[in-house]
């Protein structure tokens, strides 16, 4: 149990959470159910609060309309901070203690040329962060460079507290019929190649495809890229798949939208390496998950993704495409150093199990609660 | 740039036979620029589709006034199903005006 330590102080018997959407096989809301479940496993009454609350999600989380807005000083609040949403004022409206968690906010000019409502809720949430620093008395985030985007805006204290990811989903078994199908590709020769992430222009994939176009032009003409993720607004995907058939990649690049545990598992499974080209990463947890599914990383060492990275991968000072397909051959074409960067990426995905996970913010919480 | 020294060999090495291809004309600037500008060209084609649902901000700041909250993910389903309607829609009069 956790005791508050200083005396006097009342220990808070429910910690709510705030969060402006909550969706299934999405990092934040998985994150939120993870942290209700530790939350009540610490003793806590906790409910979760959203604005949008997607399928699959009734019945575990309640309409933001519902949370209680009389002051009780037993019950905090804690906000997932990922986007703009109106769920920030009814946050900074609670009168209980307040806490904040960050996932960061995906800069707007990196999205509102292709979605200018999301440009407009990114640079709201930018705002409203800063709006909230003063009301917040405890804050934490998923990285540090989130955390100094914290510091940044004005909050006093930001800790880092790593993503409750769940361990569970990088050990799924792989999908027979999927293995099938890409093994038999691979047979036929051409390295593979996997990304995974959102189809959304931040995470550049159509900088991969550059890549792997000079790739196929100075090493390897077999070789296939996998885009696996669900597309964030129809008009890049769009883009994305014109660029492919202009260059000709059609065949080569596979866009395999949103899939299964299963699925996904056996794209790591068969995949030769795991090339970030993202402008812009709050944390990345594809990339752990690759490094745990013993996958070799490449990566443009931008925002959070060397912290991520740490020693298990390549990180690329910049990711001039000739130079991002130079790395992915010097990788391939070198076992001993792959092997090498394959088990320090393991050594490095281990960092960020689900039980470290889950002492970071136990440990947040017991402080939150000595310095109430 | 990385942090073992196998990595940072590797990195070394990469930036190397980077400037190799770039030297020898294997990966001539010409099929860099011709990259850059066949995406460039798919944006502006993409871009130029209508996607009123999801790209019309007016549109959002309506739905959020008259729409209930519970019907709301109902509203974005159906707005991305018009979007991907009238993107085929907007292919076909692509194609047969040439513009494809």
């Amino acid at each position: 149990m956790v005791r508050s330590h200083r005396p006097g102080v009342t220990r808070p018997a429910g910690i709510d959470q705030v969060i402006p959407a909550i969706v299934e096989h999405d990092a934040v809301s998985n994150h939120t159910f993870e942290a209700q479940r530790l939350l009540r496993e610490l003793g806590f009454d906790s409910e979760v609060y959203a604005r949008i609350i997607g399928p699959g999600c009734d019945g575990r989380v309640r309409p933001i309309d519902e949370l209680p807005r009389a002051f009780d000083a037993s019950r905090w609040v804690l906000y997932q901070a990922s986007i703009g949403s109106p769920a920030a004022d009814v946050f900074a409206r609670h009168p209980g203690r307040k806490l904040l968690d960050y996932h960061n906010i995906t800069p707007a000019r990196l999205v509102e040329r292709w979605l200018p409502p999301l440009g407009d809720e990114t640079r709201l949430g930018r705002k409203q962060l800063a709006e909230l620093a003063p009301l917040v008395f405890y804050a934490f985030a998923d990285s540090g460079f989130n955390a100094g985007e914290l510091t940044e805006a004005g909050y006093a204290l930001a800790r880092v507290v790593p993503v409750l990811v769940d361990a569970g989903n990088f050990e799924a078994r792989p999908d027979g019929a999927t293995l099938a199908r890409l093994g038999a590709a691979k047979q036929a020769g051409g390295a593979d190649w996997l990304f995974v992430g959102q189809v959304a222009p931040h995470k550049a994939q159509h900088d991969v495809v550059k890549a792997l176009a000079c790739y196929r032009r100075a090493y390897d003409a077999d070789a296939r890229l996998h885009l696996v993720g669900r597309e964030m607004g129809s008009a890049y995907l769009d883009a994305l798949r014109r660029f492919c058939r202009a260059l000709g990649l059609a065949d080569a690049v596979e866009i395999t939208g949103s899939v299964p545990t299963a699925v996904l598992a056996a794209h790591y499974d068969t995949a030769d390496v795991f090339v970030c080209c993202s402008d812009h990463e709050g944390f990345c947890a594809p990339i752990v998950e690759a490094m745990h599914r013993r996958v070799p990383v490449v990566a443009y060492a931008t925002a959070a993704v060397p912290e991520t990275v740490g020693h298990g991968g390549l990180l690329l000072p910049s990711k001039d495409p000739v130079l991002v397909a130079a790395a992915v051959h010097q990788l391939l074409s070198d076992p001993p150093a792959r092997a090498t960067l394959v088990e320090t990426g393991a050594a490095q995905a281990a960092r960020y199990t689900l039980g470290n996970a889950r002492a970071a913010f136990r440990a947040a919480i017991e402080e939150a609660l000595a310095l109430a | 740039m990385s942090g073992t020294a196998d990595a940072d060999t590797l990195v070394r090495s990469a930036v190397d036979e980077a400037s190799r291809l770039r030297a020898q004309g294997t990966v001539p600037p010409e099929f860099l620029a011709e990259l850059d500008h066949r995406f460039e060209q798919a944006a502006e084609r993409a871009l130029k589709v209508p996607a009123f649902a999801e790209r019309s901000a007016v549109a959002r700041r309506i739905a959020r006034r008259v729409v209930p909250a519970p019907a709301r993910p109902l509203l974005r389903r159906a707005g991305a199903r018009t979007d991907r309607l009238l993107r085929r829609l907007a292919e076909r009069w692509f194609a047969r005006t040439g513009q494809a």
